[in-house]
């Protein structure tokens, strides 16, 4: 057969020769033999010739678009596929023996965390609980210091703290959960994406996609001409486009390299991306990337991208904890994923989901058995709002802003870098829920039948001004104006503690000393007339200056910050921490002052910290995609006020909640051991409460955006609020920042021996009593030093004094 | 009569036996450091400068991080030294002890600013209470002109 065919061959290809030999002849030969005539056999040939002629041109051209788009394909596939968001964490959950922790605070941070409660724990990701004893199956995580793998922890609770902790039956000292992933700082287009890598997709949602989008994806190159053919069938068959004959090579190009347009030219540019993708990546490279660009969803600003984020999103799980049906489903949902939004399309998802599992069923990826249970479930979604959508707008906004002091913004949106935060979730969940739970009842109480109070809050650490939690509105997930950052409101008699911290460090004062709550009034250089009155309208005489604070006596804290001075004042501000500039009016005594709430809390830090100024701090770290370290944060802050002093300063604070504004919470918490001031702005535009106890410091504002009066006070407004976020954190009395020393006072503020008639027990400076104690048959009228010193400072008729009238 | 009284006292005494034994109390907030291992012997010798950062004896989770940052110490990995110490401080944030090793740590890798603010804070919160307050106070202070020395404070 063969050498019969071999002469064939030989024949052919020496005929072909023979007739290019006698073409060229002719050719040669033309210009001299055929000159005068047109030949039509010629003519075709001249045809020909440029019809090669062009065909090689456009071979040519082809052949450089195609190097152009082949460089296309290549630069944009290698490396860095997506611009990825940074991430943002909460802070890691640190399990120890010890630690003040509820049961019900454990298990919501696994549930947010996306942990399962099973009954056996046997992969990471579940826990389970047997009255006092739980297992956690803590997944792996690189944290921001180090890599950890998955560990099975058992831990038991004893009186609200955690007993005893091991990690595979050894005891344990110290374990982390890893911390909520708690949004992300999106570029412009604000596409959203978890990546996973292929081998950490269950192969029934590989088997699934295939099944359902391109059964043909192992054996085409790119392209299927027979998937073309069925679709066109199709199409001309329903006289519309009811199917696409694209593969998923096709439809990766499509998202990754092209638009949306419906045009012939894209098309053509499709097909050939397809085509080198597949020449140049295998089949599971092309696949991981169709799995982390698919697009399935909107949520608010963000766009869902990647099967990884959308199975978190939708079902508040791993992709690996997805089941039968939650798989079918979101493959489903690729065809079009507003059409079948189980949130809001349930009857649709639900059938899509059918749909796919009869496809499953038919390919034998599953059984029959199986699709029936499976199509027996319901949609089961993540509930909306914490579980599926997980942000802390308010929060994410200041990490932003602090972020951008040292990173570009460029930087934060593609890189991916990690970014761990000091957000506690627990705290952040209380917040929220009391605020919004805290308004709605203030608003029936003052018969507004339409939302009209507003309000933020911010609650650090108090030793290390860490923020655990800030809302920025009543709409929590809004990522709008955020009044804790932006709002500048008059912050009222929150500014008292600061004149009565003047008075205190200017070493003439005690909080035994008597004050004046008579009427007062000061004349402005403009000639105006500055007269504050008390809230109760009335005049309280003579009163010990703890009082004075505690009842937060307007007329009283005036006449003493006038005596003190101006200038003296608002430099305690600026020592606070105070950084705005502020004007040396009489007025700011009494807090005509606008702050935000996160301003204050700086200010207010001061006094919970023992006396150091720090910045409210966000972040702790700073990481790359691959885990470098970028940056990471330790807490800084110079030391501002000696801790004894500020101890003094916390006495009076302490009697805000003892005998004053703050009373209800000695019974609510049942300690006086918390340092609070109520804050109301003129008119009652502004109620503000601060307040912290040994862990943490809390600061609420409500009030109307529209900057209008409101029937609420500090006390009644902002207070409940306060009360109710550390009703949830639990409160731990303070301790101690110094030794004071304690006597016994008289009705004149004259510390007096024991049992010579004192009314009220009172600190003083350690070391300062030496010598003051009035013996019990001394004269209290005439002596003491405390009256003098006043009476001396009247006399020198200094700074501000010379106003008063 | 007196039975009563006997059976009486026979069941408090029983109670008083059967009470819950003293469980060991690992609330941060009560457990100070030790700078020493063996505080009351005499063998120590009082160093005026430490040499590990897990030198003494703290509390179990704290001494945890300690040991995980004199690791990265060795190591010179300084950064996250310094980042397991301040894990160390959210534990127990009014530790002088774990301020004095902050600030150490930062006065190694040249940081001393930081250094000076943390050892303000290891100053304020160290008590006369604390068993260990003589050695911690002469601690503070050699690190004090270490850093005065060194930036001209």
């Amino acid at each position: 057969m063969t050498t019969a065919k071999k002469p064939t061959r030989a024949n052919k290809s020496s005929t072909k020769k023979t007739a290019t030999t006698r073409t060229t002849a002719t050719k040669k030969k033309q210009p001299v033999s055929v000159k005068p005539k047109k030949n039509p056999r010629n003519w075709k040939q001249r045809v020909w010739y440029w019809l090669w002629r062009i065909s090689i041109l456009v071979i040519l051209g082809l052949g450089v678009w195609l190097v152009y788009l082949d460089a296309q394909v290549r630069s944009q596939f290698d490396g860095n596929k997506w611009t990825l968001p940074a991430k943002v964490y909460a802070r890691p959950l640190s399990l120890y023996p010890g630690l003040l922790l509820s049961s019900e605070q454990l298990k919501a941070e696994l549930k947010w965390n996306d942990y399962k409660a099973v009954s056996h724990v046997v992969t990471p990701g579940t826990y389970g609980r047997d009255g006092r004893d739980w297992i956690i199956y803590r997944r792996a995580f690189s944290f921001a210091d180090r890599n950890e793998g998955a560990v099975k922890i058992r831990l038991s609770f004893l009186t609200g703290r955690i007993d005893q902790l091991s990690i595979a039956g050894e005891p344990e000292g110290l374990v982390r959960i890893e911390p909520q992933y708690i949004g992300g700082i999106f570029p412009a287009h604000n596409e959203d994406r978890e990546l996973i890598a292929l081998q950490d997709v269950p192969p029934a949602l590989v088997a699934a996609l295939i099944a359902v989008e391109d059964r043909a994806y192992f054996d085409h190159y790119g392209i299927s001409i027979r998937g073309i053919l069925r679709a066109m069938k199709a199409n001309i068959a329903a006289g519309r486009t009811v199917q696409g004959g694209s593969t998923l090579t096709q439809q990766l190009v499509k998202n990754f390299f092209l638009t949306n347009e419906r045009s012939l030219q894209r098309k053509v540019k499709e097909a050939f991306m397809a085509l080198l993708l597949e020449l140049h990546y295998s089949k599971e490279e092309i696949l991981q990337a169709y799995l982390n660009e698919v697009y399935l969803g909107q949520a608010g600003r963000r766009s869902i991208h990647g099967i990884a984020l959308a199975s978190r999103f939708y079902f508040a799980k791993n992709v690996q904890q997805l089941d039968l049906s939650e798989i079918a489903l979101l493959v489903g949902m690729i065809k079009g994923p507003s059409y079948y939004n189980p949130f809001r399309k349930a009857d649709n998802a639900r059938s899509r989901r059918d749909v796919v599992l009869n496809v499953m069923e038919e390919l034998k990826i599953i059984s029959t058995a199986e699709r029936i249970n499976a199509q027996g479930q319901n949609i089961l979604v993540a509930k909306s709002g914490r579980a599926g959508q997980r942000e802390y707008p308010a929060f994410i906004q200041l990490v932003k802003r602090q972020l951008q002091t040292d990173y570009r913004l460029e930087d934060l949106q593609n890189t991916g870098l990690r970014i761990f935060t000091t957000l506690d979730p627990w705290l952040q969940h209380a917040t929220e829920k009391s605020i919004q739970q805290h308004i709605a009842k203030l608003e029936k109480r003052a018969g507004f039948d339409k939302p009209t109070l507003e309000a933020a809050a911010v609650v650090t650490s108090v030793d290390g001004a860490e923020v655990r939690a800030i809302v920025g509105s009543r709409r929590v997930q809004y990522f709008g104006f955020n009044r804790a950052l932006d709002a500048q409101r008059s912050i009222g008699s929150l500014a008292k503690p600061a004149v009565y911290l003047t008075a205190l460090a200017s070493g003439r004062y005690d909080w035994s000393s008597i004050v004046d709550d008579k009427a007062v009034s000061v004349a402005g250089q403009d000639g105006s007339l500055w007269q504050p009155k008390n809230y109760d309208k009335k005049d309280h005489g003579k009163v010990f200056m703890v009082d004075a604070m505690a009842r937060s006596l307007n007329q009283a804290t005036a006449r003493l910050g006038m005596k003190l001075g101006i200038g003296q004042v608002v430099d305690t501000f600026e020592r606070l921490g105070v950084e705005k500039n502020i004007p040396p009016y009489p007025s700011i005594l009494l807090g005509s002052l606008s702050m935000s709430p996160l301003e204050v809390t700086q200010m207010f830090q001061t006094y919970a910290s023992g006396g150091f100024a720090m910045k409210p701090r966000v972040i702790e770290a700073l990481t790359t995609s691959d885990n470098k370290v970028l940056t990471s944060y330790a807490v800084e802050g110079r030391q501002a006020f000696s801790p004894e002093l500020i101890e003094r300063l916390r006495y009076g604070l302490q009697q805000v909640v003892v005998q004053g504004t703050g009373k209800r919470l000695a019974q609510v918490f049942n300690t006086t051991k918390i340092a609070a001031k109520t804050g109301t702005s003129d008119d009652q535009r502004d109620a503000w409460f601060a307040g912290f106890d040994d862990r943490h410091l809390g600061v609420v504002w409500l009030g109307r955006d529209d900057n209008e009066s409101m029937p609420f006070t500090g006390a009644s407004g902002a207070l409940p609020i306060w009360q109710s976020i550390f009703e949830q954190s639990g409160v731990e009395p303070l301790t101690p920042l110094a030794d004071l020393d304690w006597a016994w006072v008289n009705a004149y503020g004259h510390p007096v021996a024991q049992d010579c008639g004192g009314i009220r027990r009172m600190p003083f400076k350690s070391g300062s009593l030496i010598g003051r104690e009035i013996s019990c048959g001394a004269n209290k009228a005439t002596s003491g030093p405390r009256t003098d010193s006043v009476e001396k400072e009247k006399q020198g008729g200094g700074s501000w004094f010379d106003w008063l009238f | 009569m007196v039975r009563l009284v006997v059976l009486v006292f026979f069941i408090g005494f029983l109670t008083a036996c059967s009470g819950v034994p003293n469980r060991v109390n690992n609330d941060p907030r009560n457990q100070q450091s030790h700078e020493v291992k063996d505080i009351e012997g005499s063998e120590y010798v009082q160093q005026d400068d430490i040499l590990r950062l897990d030198e003494g004896v703290h509390h179990p989770a704290v001494q945890i991080l300690l040991t995980q940052a004199e690791d990265a110490r060795q190591q010179g990995r300084y950064q996250q030294a310094l980042s397991y110490l301040d894990r160390a401080r959210q534990i127990q944030p009014r530790n002088s002890a774990i301020f004095y090793r902050q600030a150490w740590m930062n006065y190694q890798v040249g940081e001393l600013q930081q250094a000076q603010q943390l050892l303000q804070r290891a100053q304020v919160f160290l008590r006369k209470s604390n068993a260990s307050y003589d050695i911690l106070q002469r601690r503070i202070k050699t690190l004090q002109n270490k850093i005065d020395a060194k930036d001209g404070y």
